[in-house]
């Protein structure tokens, strides 16, 4: 785990890899796929998130097959709280200036939750070259309107916290847990630009997301409240293939870790040996 | 012959180890919060410490930097989140003796003792 400043912002980011831990388990067989792998970065949800999401789920299966990058995104977890940049293009420049501070200038698969989601599509969008494939679980794509509807939402969430006694148990019986969580809403939604900066970034709207070029897997729970964003995003980017997950809601990732674990390494794994493939076909050519 | 290095044979001291978490967890929870002289092998991670998920991401992170021998991300991810979080911090401190122990007799065995 380390500190990283990039434009001008602390974030706590944690890079994991199949080389430390390699040689502790010789009964692990070889990759056939390594050499057609690309490094991975996860990209976790708005707010209450932060990457150990994936730290505790599938980052360490992930990990022990190729380069791996975990970080808080600006405002959430480790990382620092500025009270500006939160435009998803912000989030967009942030992924970059981390990749370029880590040295990593190949294209990267995007593994992403939600929110993470929403910077994945943009950093397709604005950034091709940087992305070689995106699994995008639960993504929320910025179409017009989605980040006055995500903040509206929130503030509804934080208006909730004025109802009778939940102050009083805030600042004296709730688990600190809580408290912090509270204060970490209130300080993005309300103090930080947050609540101006969303509603301002550029729409990814569906027309826009037919410029997206690289395979892209779409991970989404058969009961989820967005699950109509999930067919508007298959018909419009044309590598993508999408799965729906039975039984689960938009919390997919908690709800069936394992599933999503099973579906993204076999993704990946896919995505290597294509690579490989058509590395090996154009070295005989 | 090498031997084990010296932080390993740190590692199989349950009280050292459990100096080096208890300092950890000072640094990473805040002093405010948490006074080291009260974490013992006892203190549980949710019940007493209260700790949030990235602040045992960040305490595991720590401990890998000090002690290489352990994948805590590897031994995390085998555990369901509500095991995680009634950790106590005693069976953190075996972890880390454990695996440490079980590398110091691998290593024996490789150098034929």
């Amino acid at each position: 785990m380390a500190d990283l400043v990039v434009r001008g912002v602390r974030f706590n980011v944690v890079r994991l890899g199949p080389s430390a831990h390699a040689q502790q388990a010789p009964e692990v067989p070889p990759d056939p796929y390594r050499d057609g792998r690309r490094p991975v970065v996860f990209l976790h949800g708005l707010i209450m998130d932060n990457l150990s999401s994936f730290y505790y789920t599938m980052a360490p299966a992930v990990a022990a097959k190729t380069d791996t990058v975990l970080y808080d995104l600006r405002g959430h977890g480790l990382s620092e709280r500025p009270m500006e940049g939160y435009r998803i293009e912000d989030g967009v420049d942030d992924l970059v200036g981390i990749l370029d501070a880590l040295g990593i200038d190949e294209p990267v698969h995007l593994v992403a939750n939600s929110f993470g989601g929403t910077i994945a599509l943009a950093t397709a969008l604005r950034r091709p070259e940087r992305v070689a494939g995106m699994a995008l679980i639960e993504a929320h794509p910025a179409f017009s309107g989605w980040g006055q509807e995500v903040i509206e939402d929130l503030l509804d969430l934080i208006s909730g916290f004025d109802g009778p006694g939940i102050r009083d148990y805030l600042a004296t019986e709730a688990p600190r847990t809580l408290r912090r969580m509270v204060k970490t809403c209130e300080e993005l939604v309300i103090v930080s630009s947050m609540g101006e900066d969303l509603p301002a970034s550029e729409p990814t709207d569906p027309d826009r997301l037919l410029a997206v070029a690289c395979p892209t897997l779409l991970l989404y729970g058969e009961n989820s409240d967005i699950i109509d964003r999930a067919f508007v995003l298959e018909e419009s980017i044309a590598g993508s293939e999408l799965v729906v997950v039975d039984g689960c809601s938009h919390a997919l990732l908690m709800e069936n870790p394992k599933e999503v674990e099973r579906r993204v390494t076999a993704w990946l794994d896919e995505q290597a040996r294509v690579a490989l493939a058509e590395e090996i076909g154009a070295a005989s050519r | 012959m090498p031997g084990p290095n010296v932080r390993d044979e740190d590692a199989l001291n349950a009280g050292l180890v459990l100096d080096v978490v208890r300092t950890i967890l000072a640094d990473v929870i805040g002093e405010d919060y948490v006074s080291v002289i009260e974490i013992g092998p006892e203190t549980s991670f949710q019940a007493d410490l209260e700790i949030e998920s990235i602040e045992l991401v960040a305490l595991g992170e720590q401990l890998q930097e000090r002690y290489a021998h352990v994948d805590f991300a590897g031994w995390l991810s085998t555990m369901e989140v509500d095991e995680i979080i009634a950790m106590t911090v005693g069976d953190l401190v075996d972890h880390i003796t454990t695996t440490a122990q079980e590398q110091v007799s691998r290593e024996t065995e490789v150098h034929g003792g």
